[in-house]
């Protein structure tokens, strides 16, 4: 992870401040998500990001009745 | 350029991606439309080539709600006295 931060700002990628969380989406049941994650932007071009951090998978379901375990306490 | 660099760490082609989401501070987001996502899972590292748009949470309603967590409380919060103001 360090050695690929480097190429990257190597490369002219710029940190981007402020993110507190990416999720990757992909179906209905599958989305990933990065708490606090670290996110660099290319300078150049405006389409490429790279994001470093922990993905954990994430269960809409469970997400659900999580919430509704949190307004019942 | 890039692409050709992440190859090197061993990256992984992530199809089918939907959408991702990055989540600001600001309470907005900046949300890409089927982006081309690479990983290298073993060093937390992901690549995302897209275009990315600028919402309001209120635009990503409601889907949006599966994917926020503790650290979004704000957006909800906005979103909450927008709905009392209207």
């Amino acid at each position: 992870e360090k050695k690929f931060k480097k190429a990257m700002l190597k490369l002219g990628m710029k940190p981007v401040a402020g993110i507190t969380r990416v999720t990757i989406k992909r179906g209905k049941q599958f989305l990933l998500y990065i708490d606090n994650p670290e996110v660099l932007k290319s300078a150049n071009v405006d389409n490429s990001y790279i994001v470093f951090g922990e993905a954990k998978v994430n269960d809409p379901q469970s997400q659900i009745g999580k919430k509704e375990a949190d307004n019942l306490a | 350029k890039l692409k050709q660099v992440i190859k090197k760490f061993g990256v992984q082609q992530l199809g089918n991606i939907d959408e991702v989401n990055f989540f600001k501070d600001d309470n907005t987001i900046i949300h890409f439309s089927k982006p081309e996502v690479q990983a290298a899972i073993g060093s937390n590292t992901f690549a995302i080539f897209g275009n990315p748009e600028t919402k309001k949470f209120q635009e990503l309603m409601p889907e949006i709600l599966n994917h926020i967590g503790p650290n979004q409380m704000s957006l909800l919060q906005e979103l909450m006295k927008e709905t009392q103001k209207e």
